[in-house]
């Protein structure tokens, strides 16, 4: 048979299809080459669809249907069909190589559990210097589960992007490699590592991973200031309506706090990038006002959380049209001037935000017109059913004077800055930003423990979105969900009747019965 | 097309009336009801992932099981010379055997979606991981029947088709313990590539990777090609 095929004659056909045939195969390999150094291109992409379509002309030129069958089926002693195996398995494994490289995956986990959520994305994405990341982690013993949960994160990492490198270390198994890279003891730690700035990081998380690398990357932070004196939250207290938690996971975040004492300064320091004032209780006096106003027109950033029946400070509100209530929202539903936000209105910073309950709030709402070049918009409102009743002592019901829901409970105001100076040429115009919330406990510590309600992540946002860091959201951990059943006991009777016997039994005999007929 | 389908009907008669088709049927429903009903009442969580785990390693023995058969046999018995002097082609022949193999296959996993059905009755089971779970579990017999089915290709005992198999696929299983989880290198690198456990890990924890599909594809056709490969040589001879 083989004898037949060798002796039959090329022709014209043939030999174009074959020339054709290894010029396709050469420029797709070149093409497939391309995709493996870097990320596709077009021009790549032309290259392999040409080569491909450039074989696919030669086979059908060049290829008759018997010959072919007989080459492949190796009738001349298997040489042909080796070589076809090989350049099949080369193919192949090309194929999966490139697939390596350029891939989509899909988690199908209700929480995404094995996703790396959107500001880890945006983080990674953005990196402009290379970052290496280690893991030190026995993989073998008791806590070697640690270890794989620490390496699943980290593969995740560098598979965003190639200017993450992840390498994971045994300090147990390999302390020689453990030791050259400066590390003693037993592991458990992640090193996070930029133009020689070095962070550890103790706990398998993704937010910790992904401040850690924020923390590299951007070696000056931003500073918050929380003004003092007046009554406000502190955030150096630790009960529940302290601001200890915000103050800890704000620079967990990358930001430095301080207190902020007006009587002492004859201005807000420069390197404030946010002042917080927490729910003052007693007034601010007419001239640290001043000081903030004028913070507040150089481009300032303020957030101010005033709780009802407490003084107002005017001064700051007014030019940016902003309208405080003197009175208590009240949700008839939950009683006491508590008030549910159900719906967030649509801005950056309550981007997927739920539920927040602020305990004891007051309306802040935007003026009918505000001044010229201010922007001021509502963030967070009541349900319709809820009223501000101006009877702030109670008792509570509604009467004509008492303004009908929805109530807005929290506002945001911006300002471009008017810049005198001519030769400025800022293409990143400079604008103040405000940011009013009726209620001050909602950013308390009684708040960042209430794991099912929005409001610290409210807080959180709205920090963010004035300090101008929208891409450090705070990144909730995640753990899997316990999809726990109860088992009463006849149920699980019946289950391992079922499972163990009945249908695994009743395949056996059917077997045996078609057995049985067959004989 | 339409030939491979014909020898696909006739694997599936031939399956159908095999006690050890059953038999091996009968075996996996009965280590998979057993490791149901033993992680649901130990862990009383609504998740197959425990369960998924422990059952893909009877994958190993039930995929030599059902392929041993398929060509070693009609090579011992000599029916193989009249399947080839039919006027089908080898790779019909090939892709017949292979979908009548996968097919029984698969009505052995409609068997076991009992397990679904008893968590949805019980509670409110999280979909997602389930449904890629089961994929994953399809995926792993698929490439573990088509290496069964180069062994079944390559000789005319079905023992050592079985055996062969199982070697092949204890290999592929176990491969990446060679390489580690962490090292570095090519090497290793290649290695946890070739693992087929990591892959399945990946669907039975919920995610599906293009890159797992191309893995288990690109084994599915080499090992299919190989088949056609092995049934040619037989012919030429």
């Amino acid at each position: 048979m083989s004898s037949r095929i060798h002796h039959t004659e090329l022709t014209r056909r043939d030999q174009i299809g074959i020339a054709l045939g290894w010029a396709g195969l050469a420029l797709l390999v070149v093409g497939l080459l391309g995709l493996v150094g870097n990320a596709a291109v077009l021009v790549t992409w032309v290259k392999i669809a040409l080569g491909l379509g450039i074989v696919a002309t030669g086979a059908y030129l060049s290829i008759r249907k018997n010959a072919a069958m007989a080459w492949l089926s190796g009738a001349k002693g298997g040489a042909n069909a080796t070589a076809f195996t090989l350049i099949l398995l080369a193919i192949l494994g090309l194929l999966n190589y490139v697939s390596g490289r350029h891939y989509k995956t899909w988690d199908l986990t209700k929480q995404r559990l094995y996703s790396l959520s959107p500001q880890t994305k945006e983080v990674v994405k953005n990196l402009k210097e290379e970052v290496q990341i280690t893991g030190f982690y026995s993989l073998a013993g008791r806590g070697a589960s640690e270890g794989y949960r620490a390496n699943d994160l980290l593969r995740q990492y560098k598979d965003l992007s190639p200017k993450v490198k992840v390498e994971m270390i045994d300090p147990v198994a390999n302390p020689g490699k453990a030791t050259t890279k400066g590390f003693t003891g037993y592991g458990n730690v992640i090193w996070v590592e930029c133009g020689g700035r070095k962070e550890q990081v103790y706990t398998v998380g993704e937010q910790e991973v992904s401040s850690a690398i924020l923390k590299v990357t951007r070696p000056q932070k931003k500073k918050v200031y929380f003004l003092f004196g007046h009554g406000e939250l502190d955030i150096e207290q630790y009960e529940s309506n302290g601001l200890s938690d915000a103050k800890a996971v704000l620079e967990k975040l990358n930001y430095e706090t301080s207190k902020l004492i007006l009587q002492t300064v004859k201005e807000v320091p420069k390197d404030a990038a946010v002042v917080v004032i927490a729910g003052p209780k007693n007034g601010i006096p007419a001239n640290e006002q001043a000081i903030l106003a004028k913070y507040l027109e150089n481009a300032g950033k303020l957030m101010l959380l005033i709780d009802p029946k407490t003084p107002v400070p005017t001064r700051l509100l007014q030019p940016y049209g902003i309208e405080v209530g003197n009175n208590v929202v009240f949700d008839p539903r939950l009683g006491d001037g508590r008030a549910l936000v159900e719906r967030f209105e649509p801005h950056n910073i309550t981007k997927d935000l739920q539920i927040a309950l602020f305990p004891l709030a007051r309306s802040v709402s935007p003026a009918a017109t505000p001044p010229a070049g201010v922007n001021v918009t509502s963030l967070a409102k009541t349900p319709d059913l809820a009223w501000a009743d101006t009877k702030v002592d109670g008792p509570f019901k509604r009467d004509a004077d008492d303004m009908g829901g929805p109530i807005s409970l929290a506002v945001v105001a911006t300002k471009e800055k008017v810049t005198s100076t001519p030769n400025q040429t800022n293409d990143t115009k400079e604008s103040t930003r405000l940011v009013v919330v009726g209620n001050s406990s909602f950013a308390s510590n009684a708040a960042f423990q209430a794991m099912n309600l929005s409001d610290a992540a409210f807080f959180l946002n709205a920090v963010n979105w004035l300090a101008e860091e929208e891409a450090l959201v705070n990144i909730p951990p995640k753990t899997p969900e316990r999809n726990t059943v109860t088992l009463l006991p006849n149920q699980a009777r019946w289950i391992a009747l079922t499972t163990i016997l009945i249908i695994p039994v009743g395949v056996l005999l059917f077997g045996v019965g078609v057995w049985w007929r067959r004989r | 097309m339409k030939n491979a389908i014909i020898i696909m009907q006739r694997e599936l008669r031939s399956y159908f009336t095999s006690t050890i088709a059953y038999t091996v049927a009968a075996f996996f429903l009965f280590i998979c009801g057993y490791l149901f009903f033993s992680v649901l009442a130990a862990t009383q969580e609504a998740s197959l992932r425990y369960m998924l785990h422990n059952a893909a390693v009877t994958m190993l023995l039930i995929a030599p099981a059902l392929t041993m058969r398929l060509v070693a046999e009609e090579r011992r018995s000599g029916t193989i010379e009249l399947l080839m002097t039919a006027p089908v082609t080898d790779t019909q022949v090939v892709i017949g055997k292979y979908l009548g193999s996968l097919v029984f296959f698969l009505s052995m996993l409609v068997l076991s979606l009992q397990y679904p059905i008893i968590l949805m009755r019980l509670g409110s089971p999280e979909m997602g991981p389930m449904f890629t779970g089961f994929l994953g579990m399809f995926l792993l017999g698929a490439a573990f029947l088509a290496i069964g089915l180069v062994a079944s290709s390559l000789t005319k005992n079905q023992i050592v088709a079985a055996i062969g198999a199982f070697a092949v696929m204890l290999l592929l299983w176990i491969v990446q313990w060679a390489a580690g989880p962490t090292a570095t290198g090519w090497l290793p690198e290649v290695l946890r590539q070739l693992s087929v456990l990591g892959r399945f890990d990946n669907f039975v924890k919920g995610v599906v990777d293009t890159r797992d599909l191309v893995f288990f594809a690109s084994l599915i056709g080499f090992c299919l090609f190989l088949s056609v490969r092995a049934l040619a040589a037989v012919k030429a001879r």
